[in-house]
């Protein structure tokens, strides 16, 4: 009934004309007209709205006039009225003024006039509706208004003929909640009550048709708490006419804690907390303020508001209750959903990998989310001072806290962001690299409301990067140590990179900073690279650059003190997945003093060959067991084959060879011979004969040593073999020339020993001649000079006597006899020979000085010969040193190993081939008992002795002559 | 014998020889002027000398170069050369060489042959 009411102005009119009297009249006020104003408003459209707002201005002006003119009780009641005009304006104002208010028409059809505004009210409209639907259109706006709840409502809407159609009214809040609430539908043929008898609620009922005019809906019931009315809508939203509210489901009242039929509509978990309330506030009067869940028509429990306030009579009696329910579903989803979101918003917050907090804008700290507490172990407590300001102590470490807390408070005084990297302390008292960033939040005037800061770990990203960055150093330095060269190319051949010592063996200014890297790098290669190499160098590179094959060559590079050094360079390029060239890694090795030493090497490894080959001599090596293994080239020559040319099957390399060379007569001693060196290890040494390429035998001398490691063991022998055919044939030569030789100088020395003899015996003799004349003269003359010719006669007996002692020297001279020998000392021969020579000595005042070793043995002489040996060479040095005329002969004997030697040493004037004269016929004195120097060798000879002469270094000659100790007969001369 | 004595020097490294020719020459009425080698004769100088009688094997300064010797300070002095190597003496005899004894020589053949040089 209410909706068709609401859904038809005229009917809606009447019935809110009706109750606003039946309220004016009941209550004893102007307010129930409020009604009846109200749905005016609702309905008024274009001219039916002025007049009714000038009407409403009149009546407040009037009320007004009347107030200030007439004391008294009309004063009070213009004023009342004043109000009242007041109070319907505001209504009139809120209804028309505000078209979001009311519905939208939801058939197309319905926008008849462009540009009229959509809503409820329109008094154009207001005529439109069927009377009985007005009420209930006006209560669908509002209950819409003040719940949120869209209010779909049918009422009839006169067409143009007059006839009434059913159409459909949506009346939607004017703001959106973002929670889903299904539209509440009401349809023409819904079930709905009043009460048959109101009862004592009257006054109850009025006021509840007060609430209802303003928000849609409204009840009352009595002191028992039964009702006695509903606002139809109500009804129609929870399917429950006043009789089903009503119904009592059980033995007891209500009141008396029985089940009321209204009970069903509520939600079972708040059915008896609202039963209870109700019945306390029914027994008490007190007000009944409630929220429970409501059993919708559409089978959904609302939240709903409800409150209600009691009624009384003039006794203070309860004569009944009224309220009104409100729809809070809309608010209690949109306060779930908010809640939700928060707690989505938070759960963001808790979840979110970082910390997050956030302080006032003076830098107090007022939340820290759950992962920070949880990581950090902090709490808003730990983090906040005494005085309320932020304390990092138990934060951060102490390194760094001086730092944070400057930069922050920096950030609270100025605004700037904050944003800082530190080690922050972990709830297990570890500390970790984090960053934590901080903005401020700023109201309209710029004023900080709050700072929100979030603090993420970053120590694994700090450690990588220390980690890698020292793996980057150590890598560089390593790549820098190397001691080798290290580059790197672009595909397309450009340098860039060269570690360090490379840059330092370039010599390269880092410090030019007009080339890049790359054209100062190639730059420094293309002239450091020797002009001989350049070619060739960059032809391969870029044959390698283009193939993409391995690069690989060695070249001259001039370092930084202009000296070229020769480099091993190779370079390999690095593929990506797709197999082309990312870059190219080279490296350049410094091998000059490798080469260096190599050349060295091979220069001494070609000397040492060339001097093996061009040795006169020819050369060969064996293997330990005496296999050749090389043979030089004059070898090979000489031999006219190789080393493998006579292996043969059965037959070692080594027994092959020798057969092949050897001469046969030779062979079995060479084989025997050599045989054994190779088991001893003994040098060998053989003369043989061998064959040469041609075929004929040459005599050879062969030689061979073992050449031994460390450890003793022969690795290798090395032989010499001589070609001694010259040297052969030679000796033979020689050797006939030596008995022709020997043969001549027997017949010379007979020719000067002869010579010898006649001038030894013809000096006396021709000193006795000239004396026999002499004395024949003396004795002739007149007078006879017999003085002198005794004299001379003298002479003559003494110079005879000489010559018979050259004929006696001569013959013991040749009286080789070893019987003639004796053992006797030689310095007493020594001493009588110079007895014999001192008185010529004197004569040529010349000193003879002896200086004979102490304990020589005896030796077995002919002392007469010796005795010849020493006068003669003692004869010599004096006339040797005749021109002096002065000075020493200095005679020394000592002993020699197993001779006796004896040096007679003058200072003379040297002689000038000190072995010719021993030659026969070299020398040509005249006197004395010159016999020569060849008898005097011969002599010592005899004895087994040797004599020769010597210069001295200080002037002079020495005649040395030795004599063994133990004397050796030569019986053979 | 003229009041003039001829003044003969003699070299000879043997004392023996040297004694018998100067016995010898004095025997013959000359002046004898005895010399050991032909260094001591040179030395003293050949002033004086009318005739020079020298052996030829001396050690050092021997008889041929002496004579060479004089024969260019004196060409007018008669040298006389004895000898007892007979090798040498067939050499010079077979160039007939008449100032030349060979050991042992006639004494009288020797003053004669003085006697002839002083003479010419």
């Amino acid at each position: 009934m209410i909706a068709a009411l609401r859904r038809t102005p005229a009917a809606l009119m009447v019935v809110t004309l009706a109750v606003g009297l039946a309220a004016c009249w009941s209550t004893g006020t102007l307010f129930g007209v409020l009604a009846p104003l109200g749905a005016l408003f609702l309905y008024a459209r274009g001219y039916w709205l002025l007049p009714l707002w000038i009407g409403l201005l009149i009546a407040f002006a009037a009320s007004a006039l009347v107030a200030l003119l007439y004391p008294g009780a009309i004063r009070d009641a213009a004023l009342s009225l004043g109000a009242f005009v007041a109070v319907a304006a505001c209504i009139g104002l809120l209804l028309w003024s505000d078209p979001s208010r009311s519905g939208r028409w939801p058939a197309a059809a319905q926008r008849r006039e462009p540009g009229q505004q959509d809503g409820l009210g329109p008094v154009s409209e207001h005529s439109a509706i069927h009377p009985d639907d007005r009420p209930a259109i006006a209560q669908a706006a509002a209950y819409a208004f003040w719940t949120g709840v869209p209010q779909v409502t049918s009422y009839r809407l006169r067409q143009p003929d007059g006839s009434y159609h059913w159409t459909e009214l949506r009346a939607e809040p004017g703001y959106g909640v973002s929670v889903d609430v299904d539209a509440m539908v009401s349809r023409p043929d819904d079930r709905w009550t009043v009460a048959e008898s109101l009862g004592a609620t009257v006054e109850a009922v009025k006021a509840a048709k007060v609430i209802e005019s303003l928000h849609g809906k409204a009840w009352a019931f009595d002191a028992m708490g039964k009702f006695t009315y509903v606002t139809p809508a109500a009804q129609v939203a929870i399917d429950m006419a006043l009789e089903d509210l009503n119904r009592r489901l059980g033995e007891r009242e209500f009141i008396d804690g029985g089940e009321a039929g209204w009970m069903r509509g509520v939600h079972p978990d708040d059915v008896d907390r609202a039963a209870s309330t109700l019945r306390h506030c029914l027994k008490t009067g007190e007000p009944w303020n409630i929220e429970y869940r409501m059993l919708r028509a559409t089978g959904q429990y609302v939240w709903h508001r409800i409150s209600a306030r009691p009624t009384r009579d003039d006794e203070g009696r309860i004569t009944g209750w009224f309220g009104t329910s409100i729809d809070i579903d809309v608010y209690k989803k949109t306060e779930a959903a908010l809640r939700a979101r928060e707690q989505h918003l938070e759960q963001l917050i808790d979840t979110v990998p970082a910390m997050i907090w956030s302080m006032t804008g003076a830098g107090h700290p007022v939340y820290l989310n759950r992962r920070m507490m949880e990581v950090t172990g902090a709490t808003t407590e730990t983090v906040t001072a005494p005085d309320g300001s932020l304390t990092l102590k138990k934060m951060i470490h102490p390194d760094f806290l001086d730092l944070a807390e400057r930069t922050f408070a920096k950030s609270v005084m100025t605004g700037v962001p904050y944003a800082i990297k530190y080690l922050q302390r972990r709830a297990d008292g570890s500390y970790r690299w984090t960053e934590t960033r901080a903005e401020a939040l700023r109201d309209e005037a710029g004023k900080i409301i709050r700072w929100y800061g979030v603090s993420v770990d970053i120590h694994d990203l700090i450690t990588t990067q220390t980690e890698l960055h020292l793996r980057k150093q150590e890598l560089t330095r390593l790549v820098d140590l190397v001691p080798s060269f290290l580059w790197r190319l672009t595909p397309a051949g450009a340098p860039n990179f060269f570690n360090r010592r490379f840059i330092d063996f370039l010599g390269l200014d880092e410090g030019n900073h007009e080339q890049s890297q790359t054209e100062q790098y190639a730059a420094a290669l293309k002239a450091a690279l020797h002009p001989d190499d350049a070619g060739r160098v960059w032809a391969e590179l870029h044959d390698c650059l283009n193939s993409g094959r391995p690069f690989a060559m060695r070249y001259r590079l001039r370092r930084h003190d202009g000296v070229y050094r020769w480099m091993d360079g190779r370079a390999e390029p690095l593929l990506d997945e797709d197999g082309s060239i990312i870059q190219w890694h080279g490296l350049s090795h410094d091998i000059d003093d490798q080469l260096r030493v190599e050349d060295a090497l091979r220069e001494s490894e070609q000397s040492l060959r060339q001097l093996v080959e061009t040795l006169p001599a020819l050369i060969y090596c064996a293997a330990p067991n005496g296999d050749p293994i090389y043979r030089s080239e004059k070898l090979r020559e000489f031999l006219g084959f190789g080393l493998g040319d006579k292996d043969e099957d059965g037959s070692t390399r080594l027994a092959g060879t020798l057969e092949a060379i050897i001469h046969p007569d030779d062979l079995p001693d060479v084989k025997e011979r050599y045989g054994r060196s190779l088991a001893t290890g003994s040098p060998y040494a053989m003369k043989h004969r061998l064959r040469r390429a041609d075929g004929a035998f040459r005599w050879v001398e062969t030689r061979t040593a073992p050449m031994r490691n460390v450890e003793g063991e022969i690795v290798q022998w090395n032989g010499i073999c001589f070609e001694i055919e010259d040297q052969v044939r030679a000796q033979e030569a020689l050797t006939l020339t030596q008995e022709r030789l020997a043969r001549a100088a027997q017949a010379a020395s007979l020719a000067e020993l002869s010579a010898s003899i006649a001038h030894e015996v013809n000096q006396p003799l021709a000193a006795v001649v000239a004396n026999s004349h002499a004395c024949q003269r003396w004795l002739t003359s007149d007078p006879p000079n017999l003085e002198r010719a005794q004299k001379t006669v003298e002479r003559i007996i003494r110079d005879a006597n000489s010559a018979a002692d050259v004929v006696g020297r001569v013959r013991a001279l040749f009286r080789q006899t070893v019987e003639a020998r004796s053992l006797c000392q030689l310095d007493t021969i020594l001493y009588e020979a110079r007895d014999l020579m001192s008185e010529e000595a004197t004569r040529r005042r010349i000193r003879i000085e002896i200086n004979v070793e102490a304990g020589l043995p005896p030796l077995a002489l002919d002392r007469i010969q010796i005795q010849q040996v020493l006068v003669n060479l003692i004869r010599n040095g004096m006339e040797a040193m005749e021109s002096a005329q002065r000075g020493a002969l200095h005679i020394q004997t000592m002993r020699s190993g197993a001779f006796v030697r004896t040096e007679v040493r003058d200072m003379g004037e040297g002689i000038g081939a000190p072995d010719k004269v021993f030659e026969p016929f070299f020398s040509t004195k005249s006197n004395g008992m010159g016999m020569g120097l060849a008898i005097s060798r011969t002599i010592v000879e005899a004895h087994g002795g040797r004599l020769w002469a010597e210069n001295n270094e200080d002037g002079g000659a020495t005649f040395l002559f030795t004599l063994p100790v133990e004397a050796k007969a030569d019986h053979d001369r | 014998m003229s009041m003039h004595k001829y003044v003969v020097a003699v070299v000879d490294d043997d004392p023996r020889l040297l004694e018998s020719l100067e016995d010898l020459l004095e025997s013959a009425g000359y002046a004898v002027r005895g010399f050991p080698s032909a260094t001591a004769l040179t030395g003293a100088g050949l002033s004086g000398l009318d005739l020079l009688i020298t052996d030829i094997g001396m050690p050092g300064f021997d008889g041929f170069e002496l004579r060479d010797l004089v024969n260019r300070e004196r060409p007018d002095l008669p040298v006389f050369l004895i000898t007892g190597r007979h090798e040498i003496a067939d050499q010079i005899r077979a160039r007939a060489v008449e100032s030349f004894f060979c050991k042992p020589f006639d004494g009288q053949a020797l003053l004669a042959a003085i006697a002839r040089a002083l003479h010419q």
